[in-house]
């Protein structure tokens, strides 16, 4: 070993020597795991963290959103949704700070929509149905951008029976009736009376169900049971 | 030789076990596994694959933290408070001081990942009910990419500080590792890429039924010839520098 050092060239050759080791033990070792998927350490490491931060990316998401609200309401709501574009940024963070931020996908792909961007909502649409495959609201939601705007009425009714089907879960009852109410229209005017049909039975089972409740965040100020705006 | 070398790598060890960074690291890394669960698991069916992947992660990041925290500033330290010298004086070689410090390091090390394995382990059979043996193949394919590092920073600390050392390695690291960032498998240059990637087995172990015994070997050797290139260099560079 002694010798060996004293005499650099002898050394560096080793080194080279060890470097071809190296180059053909990950040449071998690439191909031993050929059949094998193989993450990156960094892409590891991002999940893991991304996990970790999972109350602190919510947290954001509901603060951004909270954000979002007051000035849709107080400053321009009597825009029409197109022109509520300054949302776009805010909910492009929410949906990837928390991919189940279902209001943000709802939202954002009628925006984008109804500018004209039909390609843009139909992606956003469906990143929502990807993200959020129980969601009854986002199903029923992809169904409706693709049927009035994408004009394929063919994917908008299988995604349609998709929202309609047992497995959807919905935040609370009055989601689920109003969007029932947007699939049986849905299914009529793309010929199925039958499965509007049964979408009107639901719906009127859904509304004995909740009698004269006001939907979550009403205003009844004057309490009289009907919301004031 | 040998009996200097381990007399020197023993104290190393011993040195290492009155840090605390060793045991905070632990505690802070064992915390985090025991909060694994409380995860979300990305979808039904594939919690498990969740637990070990993140577990691994964790084992992977507290690694790296220690044995930077180790490597950078051994030899650095005892040139600065001239302890060198009283080894250096009593027959024993440079190269043998530095191999017996990287050996230390590396013997440290397998105390620290061995007691985090087992603590995922554990966490993981009670948490699932099943043992997930293929934890172990990851545990020991993070052994020796840390090993890699710290042969890298022991070769770096004979000529420098530990500032430099530490910045260096965690260039070092980026850089083996960025070969699929860079190039991809059809191009010639991925061949002769040298990158640390072999010893990434996180995915398969955590997603699929690990690695096999030839995988391991293959390991095994890329690790030989990585420790003896980076320590020859080391030595070389040590051997000449003006103490």
């Amino acid at each position: 070993m002694d010798a060996l050092i004293r005499r650099p060239a002898v050394a560096f050759a080793c080194i080279a020597l060890m470097l071809v080791v190296v180059l053909g033990g990950q040449a071998l070792a690439d191909t031993l795991a050929a059949e094998t998927s193989f993450t990156a350490t960094g892409d590891a490491m991002g999940r893991a963290g991304f996990a970790y931060l999972t109350g602190v990316r919510i947290f954001a998401s509901a603060i951004l959103w909270n954000r979002i609200d007051p000035i849709y309401h107080e400053y321009y709501g009597d825009l029409p949704l197109a022109e509520h574009t300054y949302m776009l940024p805010t909910i492009k963070i929410i949906t990837v700070l928390t991919p189940d931020f279902e209001e943000a996908y709802n939202v954002g792909a009628w925006v984008v929509a109804r500018r004209g961007l039909v390609d843009e909502a139909l992606e956003l649409a469906r990143q929502g149905v990807e993200n959020n495959p129980k969601s009854g609201l986002l199903a029923t939601n992809y169904a409706q951008i693709l049927f009035l705007f994408a004009d394929d009425p063919e994917a908008a009714l299988a995604q349609a029976e998709i929202a309609f089907s047992d497995d959807m879960e919905w935040r609370d009852l009055f989601e689920q009736h109003d969007s029932y109410a947007v699939l049986r229209t849905l299914f009529k005017t793309c010929g199925e009376p039958e499965r509007s049909e049964a979408v009107m039975v639901e719906i009127e089972r859904l509304d004995a169900e909740l009698g004269d409740r006001l939907p979550p965040g009403s205003h009844d100020h004057d309490g009289d049971g009907v919301p004031d705006h | 030789m040998p009996r200097r070398i381990y007399a020197i790598a023993a104290s190393v060890v011993a040195d290492a076990l009155r840090r605390k960074v060793v045991y905070v690291v632990l505690l802070f890394a064992a915390v985090m596994a025991a909060a694994i669960p409380l995860l979300p698991s990305y979808g039904v069916g594939v919690a498990m694959g969740v637990y070990r992947e993140v577990a691994l992660t964790l084992c992977y990041v507290a690694g790296m933290a220690v044995v930077l925290a180790l490597s950078a500033n051994r030899v650095p330290g005892e040139v600065e408070r001239r302890t060198v010298y009283n080894v250096l004086s009593r027959s024993v070689r440079r190269w043998e001081y530095l191999i017996g410090c990287w050996l230390g390091v590396l013997v440290t090390m397998f105390g620290v990942l061995a007691a985090f394995g087992l603590i995922v382990f554990g966490l993981g059979w009670v948490n699932y009910g099943q043992p997930m043996w293929t934890l172990w193949q990851g545990v020991f394919a993070i052994w020796l990419e840390v090993g890699v590092i710290s042969a890298f920073a022991i070769a770096v600390s004979s000529i420098t500080g530990p500032v430099v050392v530490a910045t260096a390695s965690i260039v070092f690291w980026m850089i083996a590792h960025a070969r699929a960032g860079l190039l991809s498998a059809d191009q010639f240059a991925w061949k002769l890429y040298p990158s640390l990637d072999t010893f990434n087995i996180i995915n398969p172990v955590a997603h699929g039924t690990g690695v096999g015994a030839a995988y391991l070997a293959t390991m095994l050797v890329v690790f030989g010839a990585w420790v003896a290139g980076l320590l020859l260099a080391g030595c070389v560079a040590f051997d000449r520098r003006d103490l």
